[in-house]
């Protein structure tokens, strides 16, 4: 090795934007977060030049796998190009050196905010989903300190409490996104705020899925081929977002996740959400996607309701 | 302007990614990155490069490759304090050690600590394992493992110490071949050889 | 509509270049012109960036129009690119070369009162001349070359003593626990270890040094006015510069890399032990034992008063048993960093629509359920449901 090899031009910042000491401990907390699926790691979370809040967990992670050869896809409620999403990809794109694709299947690692996408990723591919709320039992313990206590115990008691009011209370459950899960029998954790619709794709997936809150502090992970079950009663069975009947206005589709566009009349319009897909569905041939045209999942059973 | 990886930048995420992949996929073979005719603690030590620095600490019996390890800032610590364990050989006697690593607490588990072990894959000598648990495919071909040279008491201790969320998460190392065994790999040592 | 947003990278770049002209263009002279005219600006910037770079400070400011908490935020962010080379030797409090110390506590205290430079006796009315092209006299302050007024004596004394020491002495609070060295890569570091509860002390007083200013001012106002049991004085309040002092790598040799702003402040607070409880129910040592003063601490990169003096409060009323969240280390600490409050304040500009759709979902159809009983929500009775949880 010369010494040409070793030093560079100064750029003022580093490849991907992190010094190495800050890409080492996140590669350690990632590491010891695969060997714990779903259990949250405490991490450093160094400041990024991007609010806090706005993906900077995500964008960590993301920055500490990320090299010239990769392929980025980045989306903000399944959108490539809202202004976040376009904003995160710049930033991605210019740091690190890597190509940009709006294509789920060809993207190497795909960052999102509260999606995942309609067609199902493969083996290889790392979904990083940035998260604003790691805790999934803040509504019932705002303490972090005593919940972390309760994740020790697997005392998951005060959530389940709480489903059991909402259906005595509404006759149904009424939790919304974020829907709190069971990982591998042992923690219950937050998928972020992904619709219910996307929180059967984390089961036995066969990417691997990393979840990072920047503010909070905490990263934690879905391995590939892990059990992950939305917290249930046995009579009454876990419900994904009822839009049947909605078909999306660009491409006729039904049956994926769709965006509800009020009219002046009072009435809506309905668009599907990953614009990715419209985009594949458009122009080319889309690859699978985790629910068929009937709104069957694809793993039979897993979804009872 | 582009951004420029160094060299040692790109061993690193080179390194961690092969680390990673082993890890998500317990069973499965992964290749690192370098120099297959390099001597034979090389693995060890780009291992130690990319994971160490002066914010962490590492144990290894092996002085040569401690010297090497010191290099990167981390701490030299006893086994029962040490975060990394690196074992380019695991001898019966090194098992005490091993005994004393980090498992973590019910609060922290993720504070058990890493074993680095090296290891002979697939050779018809070696103990033929059945694994399960997350990442591991039923039925795939890499769900079924041949390890030689690590004592069979390894397995027993790793069984016994390991209570989940508790643990270490441990990695076999053959030449630039790893293979991942986080501690929510059920391992099962079969009776006959695998193959 | 709101979507169209999504006009993707020409939206956001556009975005920038209005806010570009909003404000006149900057340039070296301006930032110069900032860090020379605006020292408690800069401070308050550095102090929460926890960086002390005066020059980045300026430009920082300069560069967001002075938006206080973006001007942080790249501080930090730039921060989080720079490697730590080497471990600097600890400073003590003796050490500051003082320029300004005063205490509450006392008419006089050993080594004197020096009251150095302060806004706190000057009348808050405008210098309108300014306005007029006329320099104001009293305008040039410059911290680091302070106009010296008529020296009481010739040289300025090279350290004073710490009040608490004088307590120590006089057996009014307890000694300094002796610490054996300790090898600085083993000081808890919140920047290099999320912050976990309850904390070490290093890590809250490093959270209250980097805090919000207004975040710590309202927490510790709360405080004061009567939401915690301490009752303050400030022992010390002091303002000074640190010398950054380092080992040569090869030599070995201390070397100065230059001096840095300071300030700290000590409060005490009378019957500290009853009043935190640390004896709880050992009524044994509760009777043997003797009611001393208690200390409360902080300190922050460049010269932050009203800072230091919120946060030394805040740090013993954390110390108070089952405390109001106004002084819970949890709720001061989490609730009060300036770049996660701000950020995640912002954040909710963001747009929201799926998690908004998932609960629309939610909504409907428990209103459906209701409908088609007849009933609105809030009449139902409390249905009789039996669930049993599966694993």
């Amino acid at each position: 090795m010369t010494l040409e090899q070793l030093a560079l031009e100064n750029h003022g910042y580093s490849y991907a934007f992190l010094d190495e000491f800050a890409k080492r401990e996140l590669r350690r907390r990632i590491l010891k977060a695969i060997a714990l699926p779903g259990y949250q790691v405490p991490y450093a979370s160094r400041e990024l030049p991007i609010a806090r809040g706005w993906g900077t967990g995500g964008l960590q992670v993301t920055l500490s796998l990320v090299g010239p050869e990769d392929v980025v896809k980045v989306i903000d409620q399944g959108a490539d190009d809202s202004v976040n999403a376009a904003n995160l990809r710049r930033f991605i794109t210019r740091v690190s050196d890597a190509a940009s694709t709006t294509d789920a299947t060809q993207a190497t690692i795909i960052q999102s905010r509260h999606r995942i996408p309609e067609e199902r990723l493969h083996e290889g591919q790392v979904l990083v989903l940035q998260v604003p709320d790691p805790e999934p039992m803040r509504s019932v313990e705002h303490d972090i300190s005593r919940a972390r206590e309760m994740h020790a115990d697997a005392d998951y008691g005060l959530l389940w409490l709480a489903l059991y009011e909402q259906l005595v209370r509404y006759r149904r459950v009424t939790q919304g996104a974020s829907y709190p899960v069971m990982v591998h029998k042992r923690y219950v954790m937050s998928p972020s705020p992904i619709p219910r619709w996307d929180t059967p794709k984390l089961h036995q997936a066969a990417h691997l899925t990393l979840l990072a809150a920047g503010r909070e502090k905490r990263l934690y992970a879905v391995p590939p081929y892990t059990d992950v079950y939305p917290l249930e009663f046995t009579d009454v069975p876990f419900k994904v977002e009822d839009q049947r009947g909605w078909v999306c206005i660009r491409t006729g589709a039904q049956n994926k996740f769709m965006n509800e566009i009020p009219n002046e009349d009072g009435t809506s319009t309905h668009e599907m959400s990953d614009t990715g897909y419209i985009e594949k569905l458009l122009n080319a041939q889309p690859g699978d996607t985790y629910y068929d045209n009937n709104g069957n999942f694809y793993i039979r059973g897993y979804i009872r309701s | 302007m582009r951004p420029t990886q160094t060299a040692t930048e790109a061993a690193s995420r080179a390194t961690f990614l092969a680390l990673m992949g082993a890890l998500s996929r317990p069973g499965m073979i992964h290749s690192l990155p370098g120099d297959p005719q390099g001597d034979e603690l090389r693995t060890f030590v780009a291992i130690g490069k990319a994971l160490l620095d002066l914010e962490t600490s590492y144990y290894t019996p092996e002085a040569l490759l401690s010297r090497k390890l010191a290099l990167t800032g981390a701490k030299g610590r006893n086994p029962a304090q040490a975060a990394y364990h690196f074992y380019p050989h695991l001898y019966a006697e090194d098992l005490t050690a091993i005994e004393q690593a980090s498992v973590g607490d019910y609060l922290y588990p993720d504070r058990g600590a890493t074993v680095m072990i090296g290891c002979r894959f697939g050779e018809r000598a070696g103990q033929c394992m059945q694994l399960s648990g997350p990442g591991v495919l039923n039925q795939s071909p890499e769900s079924r493992i041949q390890v030689s040279d690590v004592p069979l008491e390894f397995w027993r201790q790793r069984a016994r110490r390991i209570h989940y969320p508790m643990g270490f998460d441990a990695y076999l190392i053959d030449g630039q071949k790893v293979i991942g065994l986080p501690r929510s790999t059920k391992v099962e040592l079969e009776a006959v050889p695998c193959m | 509509m709101y979507v169209a947003a999504r006009g993707g990278e020409g939206a956001i770049q556009n975005a920038e270049a209005l806010y570009n002209d909003l404000k006149a263009p900057i340039d070296a002279d301006v930032v110069r012109a900032i860090e020379r005219t605006m020292p408690y600006l800069i401070d308050r910037v550095m102090g929460e960036g926890s960086l002390y770079a005066p020059e980045l400070a300026a430009l920082a400011l300069a560069q967001t129009g002075g938006d206080l908490y973006e001007a942080v935020l790249i501080l930090r962010a730039y921060r989080s690119t720079q490697p730590r080379l080497a471990y600097a030797e600890p400073v003590t409090t003796k050490m500051l070369f003082t320029v300004r110390r005063i205490s509450a506590a006392f008419k006089d205290i050993p080594g004197g009162q020096v009251l150095g430079p302060t806004l706190d006796y000057s009348h808050r009315i405008f210098q309108l001349d300014v306005l007029d092209g006329k320099a104001a006299a009293t305008a040039t302050f410059t911290p680091d070359t302070p106009d010296a007024p008529e020296p009481v004596q010739p040289v300025a004394p090279r350290e004073y003593p710490l009040v608490a020491d004088w307590h120590r002495m006089a057996g009014l609070m307890a000694p300094l626990e002796k610490h054996a060295d300790q090898d600085p890569s083993d000081v808890p570091d919140v920047t290099r270890e999320p912050l976990l509860f309850p904390a070490p002390r290093a890590e809250r007083l490093q959270s209250l040094s980097r805090a919000d200013t207004g975040g710590i001012l309202a927490l510790g106002y709360a405080n004061m006015r009567g939401y915690g049991a301490v009752h303050p004085t400030i022992n010390e309040l002091r303002l000074g510069y640190a010398e950054v002092q380092v080992r040569h790598p090869i030599s070995g040799d201390l070397i100065s890399l230059g001096r840095v702003r300071v300030s700290q402040a000590e409060i005490v607070t009378h019957f500290a032990n009853s009043a935190t409880g640390v004896f709880g129910a050992n009524k044994e040592k509760r009777q043997n034992h003797k009611e001393e003063l208690a200390l409360g601490f902080a300190a922050t990169m460049g010269w932050n008063e009203i800072k230091v003096i919120a946060a030394a409060m805040l740090d013993k009323a954390m110390d108070l048993p089952a405390p109001h969240p106004a002084h819970t280390e949890e709720f001061v600490l989490y609730h009060t960093d300036p770049v996660e409050a701000s950020g995640f304040c912002i954040h909710y500009k963001l747009p929201h629509y799926v998690t908004f759709a998932s609960g629309m979902d939610a909504m409907r159809g428990a209103n459906q359920i209701a409908g088609d009983e007849g009933k609105s929500v809030s009449e139902q009775p409390e249905a009789e449901l039996v669930a049993e949880a599966q694993e």
